[in-house]
């Protein structure tokens, strides 16, 4: 039996030019639409602060080896301007961080490149104006491409008047002037299809179903089938989206095990 | 689980394809501008203005939508833009030093309070729950524990509350529930009988009559005489102990220097945390200044106007009072008469009102809710986005009538070894958030104690019964001089058996 002690620590790779977020994806010519799945139990804070950085800086904190110092910096030019906008954490989730692995304090307003919204507190019904404001914002600011995470937009669907038709319409729209992260649960209990069209499962699994057909890219985070475990603490899966990608921008499909600690401290292991 | 090294494959750079159709493309790009240093604070973001009618179609499973959360009909909820959220938290002041009832985290360092049971917050890893988080507890079976934790809960408050008469420190809301729910909160565990009468003759010598004064002055001899017989005997065993620390093994030296730091943050924070005899009540009870109780409304459709009391009860407290609010028996038929309330997304904007109740205060509110699995299954999904949106969850498992049976005839001659069921825990506040894997399902169990909710790591219970029972054949069966390995030694049903068919015989 091995145990994560034994393996080797690698570095995260989506694409098979070992890039994260490819440079070919923020080219302006076509927009792309990622998912960030997870359980209950292995939320993906770490992967977003991830992403996020790799959005910004072209680095990641969970890679050893540092890719060549491209000159961005977080007051001046960036690889992509970043929103995070979460329907369910505020900012204290992630101010931490942000802080320990980009040095960027999210709750002062310091970065022009970057811009944290949460719904949480604010009317979530002008949740969609309020994007397009920002993303407006920031385009105007410069050239490079704006890219938007959206934390559990799902919710829209239970805590307001939305359909799931009116919702993926909105996230269309936004992804018609950015690249989107969408970041949504997929624990089983929410996935159960039943023949009841107006079931709470069947509304998620339908929204879910319809938003995996548009993706281009699928990363999702699970426990471990055999339970919790000290020195693993779930699996990552890159998988391609039901859209195929620009070509020459190929998505390398592959398991990581990872393992997150107490301090934050995040290891990736081949599977 | 197989070991490979990083390949680095590298792709040669090509010509980027034009958009897919469907997707569209960027917008035009607007011509560099130069960054300035600092950013406007965002838009102010104005309240729905209407009520909005439900959903059509959607009412067969998941019935009428009630209002947007921040709607009462017409009725418009004071949901704080921007700037008094600012203002909130410049008046809010941090509780951490100032209220008796707070502590920082382990872990994180975020100020905490109890839950009311030691156990429990340990369980949670910070020590406690931290402030501005909330605590889903659920429960399987047709047994309320759940209610004893909130009852707990709420009776730290007022005994902190209690600690300085002229000055309020925490209120409490109970939302579901009236006042006379509130009058059976637990008192304070006071020792033991023995220990209680011990106390009564020590507040019966202190008080000032003539027998009393006479037998003092005897008594002050006798004491002189006894302290200088202990403080030999102190001496002598503190020599005694020295010599023996380099002969005990260094681990129990670790073990000591543990009891030592806990004795350290018990002197910290003495008022951190009290022990409740379930079989008490808190006299005098709960008064309505110390605690608002919230009834949910009969023929209401949604829980908007709950949540505008729970709201305007926080408002009315000063700003350093901290608040604990309860919800127990969330979604009970009894409690929550309307099926309308009973629907997913009045619920669920119920449960996401109280989140931005918690957000928008928190620097002082915590929020305990307790919910019947039997009645809500995990599998149920509404269950899992009640799950999303709380902060940490722990789940009741009482045992099996079997298992605790046979837990009883094990542990006759120990009955303080019998629990009364697991307790799995599915998140943990902050933790769980960052991305830690905080399941623990089976590994615990819990005892609903008068003095105490004790929680212990889970062991399985060992019948050594029969394992006596097998040794002492064994020697029998020796002693009686049989060359041959006797059956029912080795296995116990054909013994069983072997009786069975004799007495049939």
């Amino acid at each position: 039996m091995t145990s994560s002690s034994d393996l080797q620590h690698q570095d995260l790779a989506v694409y098979q030019d070992s890039s994260i977020v490819s440079h070919r994806t923020l080219s302006p010519s076509y927009n792309h639409l990622n998912l960030i799945l997870h359980h209950q139990s292995t939320k993906p804070t770490w992967l977003t602060v991830a992403l996020v950085e790799n959005c910004l800086l072209d680095t990641c904190y969970l890679n050893t080896v540092k890719t060549k110092n491209s000159g961005y910096t977080l007051n001046g030019n960036v690889k992509s301007e970043v929103i995070l906008a979460s329907f369910i954490n505020d900012l204290n989730v992630y101010s931490k961080q942000f802080i320990k692995f980009l040095n960027l304090d999210i709750s002062a307003p310091s970065s022009p490149n970057f811009k944290f919204l949460e719904f949480l507190k604010k009317d979530i019904d002008r949740w969609f104006e309020t994007i397009q404001l920002e993303i407006s914002k920031l385009s105007q600011k410069t050239s490079s491409k704006v890219t938007v995470f959206l934390e559990n937009p799902e919710l829209l669907l239970f805590i307001t008047n939305c359909t799931i038709n009116q919702l993926l319409e909105k996230l269309q729209i936004l992804n018609q002037q950015c690249n989107l992260f969408i970041i949504s649960n997929s624990d089983p209990s929410l996935l159960d299809h039943t023949e009841f069209e107006n079931d709470i499962s069947t509304i998620y699994s339908t929204y879910l179903a319809k938003l995996i057909h548009k993706s281009n890219l699928i990363l999702s985070l699970c426990p471990l089938k055999t339970g919790r475990a000290n020195d693993i603490t779930g699996q990552l899966k890159i998988n391609k989206g039901l859209i195929s990608s620009i070509p020459n921008v190929i998505v390398k499909e592959r398991e990581y095990l990872y393992l997150v600690n107490k301090d934050g401290n995040v290891k990736l292991f081949f599977r | 689980m197989s070991f490979r090294k990083r390949g680095e494959i590298v792709g040669s750079p090509n010509v980027i394809p034009s958009a897919v159709p469907g997707r569209g493309g960027a917008p035009p790009a607007a011509p560099p501008v130069a960054l300035p240093n600092t950013r406007q604070p965002p838009a102010m973001q104005s309240m729905p203005s209407s009520f909005r009618p439900a959903v059509q179609g959607r009412s067969a499973v998941v019935p009428q939508r009630g209002s947007v959360p921040g709607t009462l009909g017409n009725l418009q909820l004071q949901r704080p833009n921007t700037q008094q959220q600012h203002q909130q938290r410049k008046d809010e002041q941090p509780l951490l030093g100032s209220h008796p009832g707070v502590r920082p985290s382990i872990l994180t360092s975020e100020p905490c309070i109890s839950t009311g049971s030691s156990d429990i917050d340990k369980i949670l890893a910070h020590q406690g729950l931290p402030i501005g988080t909330s605590l889903l507890i659920e429960e399987n079976g047709t047994t309320d524990f759940s209610s004893t934790l909130l009852k707990i809960y709420l009776s730290q408050g007022i005994v902190q509350n209690r600690l300085n008469p002229s000055s309020q420190n925490t209120h409490l809301i109970l939302v579901g529930l009236d006042q006379t729910w509130a009058k059976t909160l637990p008192g304070v565990y006071k020792g033991s009988s023995k220990e209680r009468k011990k106390l009564a003759v020590k507040e019966n010598e202190s008080k000032v009559s003539v027998s009393n004064l006479i037998d003092s002055q005897q008594q002050q001899q006798l004491q002189l005489q006894k302290e200088h017989i202990l403080a030999q005997k102190q001496k002598q065993q503190q020599q005694e102990s020295s010599n023996n620390d380099l002969k005990i093994a260094w681990r129990y030296g670790l073990q000591r220097k543990s009891e030592k730091s806990e004795d350290l943050s018990e002197s910290q924070y003495p008022n951190y945390n009290n022990q409740f005899d379930i079989t008490s009540t808190l006299i005098p009870s709960a008064s309505p200044k110390e605690l608002t109780s919230i009834s949910i409304p009969t023929r209401s459709k949604s829980y908007d106007l709950v949540l505008k009391q729970i709201e305007q009860a926080i408002q009315r407290q000063p700003p350093n009072v901290l608040i604990r609010i309860a919800v127990p028996l969330f979604l009970n038929p009894m409690i929550y008469h309307e099926s309308q309330l009973q629907t997913t997304t009045n619920v669920i904007q119920f449960i996401h009102g109280l989140k931005r109740i918690l957000k928008t205060h928190q620097s002082r509110t915590t929020l305990l809710i307790s919910l019947n699995l039997d009645l809500f299954p995990r599998s149920n999904p509404m269950t899992s986005l009640i799950e999303m949106l709380s902060d940490a969850i722990i789940e009741l498992r009482p045992f099996d009538p079997q298992l605790y049976n046979l837990m009883e005839k094990i542990y006759k001659n120990q009955p303080a070894k019998i629990k009364h069921g697991h307790l799995n825990i599915h998140k943990l506040p902050t933790l769980s958030d960052v991305g830690l894997m905080c399941v623990q399902d089976m590994e615990y169990s819990f005892k609903n104690g008068k003095k105490k909710f004790q929680v212990e790591e889970w062991s399985i219970p060992v019948e050594e019964e029969d394992t006596d029972n097998h040794n002492a054949n064994a020697n029998s069966s020796s002693a009686h001089g049989h060359d041959e390995p006797d059956v029912a030694s080795v296995n116990p049903m054909s013994s069983k058996r072997q009786t069975t068919t004799d007495i049939e015989f």
